[in-house]
């Protein structure tokens, strides 16, 4: 209502409106602008002088003076980027064809050998098998349910087989035993013996 | 599964008839099996007995015990060493049918019905086996030519001697 009493003619909505397109189409200008400009072959001549040269050293040194890296990586990290990085790895196919071309590339059996060959190794068992962390896990496994059961099981095993091994063989020699005694008195073969046997 | 009583003509030999249970085929265990078994029970006893017999040499060695007094101790030993023979052999047969040299080889002792047999009867077994053992073990003999390889001590005491896997005896059991 002020508005209409001050601007009776509507000059001052209509200035604003120019003002505000003349603005609008400014911007455009300048981003069209801006676009071209980074596009250019200069601005790519610029950034690799910028990169290349002394400013880009004093950048990176004020970056990591200042704590701008550890802040960038810490804002990401609380940011969950470098779980959804470590996400989009593992279920994508990519790492599948980079383990594969990994694993079958001499370079890495020539390593693999290099690392067996290596006094590394040997050192490396070594102190494994010297460390008293090593029994004492050995010891816990030794001690646990499921390998005693194992072992008595099989303990069992061997010796339920020698056992039916040993019957099998007293019982063919009583059959062999019996075969000889009915020949030494010319009698037929008792039913109780069996046909097989030495 | 059931277990006819052993026939002794047609051993081996059973078939089940039309409409009548299945009859298991008995295996009767012959001399060397039972002797192997005899000589591993044979040295269980004596195992038991020296090492009992150790334990309590060397409790008496630390006290000073009269002549006389040691004499009645080896008396009252040589009395237990017979008493726990006979009582391991009748026990065991009369209970489970297997002593440990027979549960070794897989044999049982039974009734001539494959049934368990009784203390008595295990005791009779066990005089009549002495009785076989006294002639030069001549009466072990027949068990290589018996039918059902019965010794002298299994005829007496109307007993067989089975393969364990063929007969359970507390099934048979009347």
């Amino acid at each position: 209502m002020r508005i209409q009493l001050l601007d009776p003619f509507g000059v001052v909505r209509l200035g604003g409106r120019v003002v505000r397109s003349t603005a609008s189409a400014a911007e455009d200008a300048a981003i069209t602008a801006l676009d071209t400009a980074l596009r250019s072959e200069l601005a790519s001549r610029a950034v690799c002088l910028l990169v290349e040269g002394p400013l880009g050293d004093v950048a990176a040194r004020a970056a990591v003076r200042s704590g701008l890296i550890e802040r960038v990586a810490g804002e990401m990290l609380e940011a969950g980027v470098a779980e959804h990085v470590a996400d989009r790895v593992l279920q994508g196919s990519e790492l599948d064809r980079l383990v594969t071309r990994v694993l079958e590339d001499q370079a890495t059996e020539r390593l693999v050998a290099q690392v067996l060959d290596s006094r590394l190794l040997d050192e490396s068992v070594k102190r494994v098998l010297a460390s008293e962390e090593l029994w004492l896990v050995v010891d816990e496994i030794a001690r646990s349910p499921a390998v005693t059961a194992a072992i008595s099981q099989q303990g069992m095993g061997f010796a339920d087989q020698v056992v039916e091994e040993v019957g099998v063989r007293t019982r063919r020699a009583d059959a062999w035993l019996e075969r000889a005694a009915r020949r030494m008195l010319n009698r037929t073969a008792s039913p109780a013996t069996p046909a097989s046997g030495p | 599964m059931s277990f006819a009583a052993p026939q002794p003509p047609g051993l081996g030999e059973a078939a089940p008839a039309a409409g009548t249970a299945p009859v298991a085929v008995v295996g009767y265990v012959g001399l060397v099996t039972r002797t192997l078994a005899f000589a591993l029970d044979a040295a269980v006893i004596n195992l038991v007995a020296v090492l009992t017999a150790a334990v309590f040499g060397l409790a008496l060695s630390v006290l000073s015990l009269p002549s006389d007094l040691e004499k009645a101790l080896v008396v009252i030993g040589g009395v237990v060493y017979v008493l726990w023979s006979i009582g391991y052999f009748v026990g065991f047969w009369s209970t489970t049918g297997q002593t440990p040299g027979a549960r070794a080889f897989r044999f049982r002792v039974c009734s001539t019905e494959l049934g368990p047999i009784k203390p008595r009867r295990a005791l009779v077994r066990f005089g009549a086996m002495l009785l076989a053992a006294i002639p030069l073990f001549a009466g072990f003999l027949p068990i290589v030519v018996d039918e059902r390889r019965r010794g002298l001590h299994d005829m007496i005491a109307r007993t067989v001697v089975v393969d364990a896997v063929d007969v359970d005896v507390s099934a048979a059991a009347p």
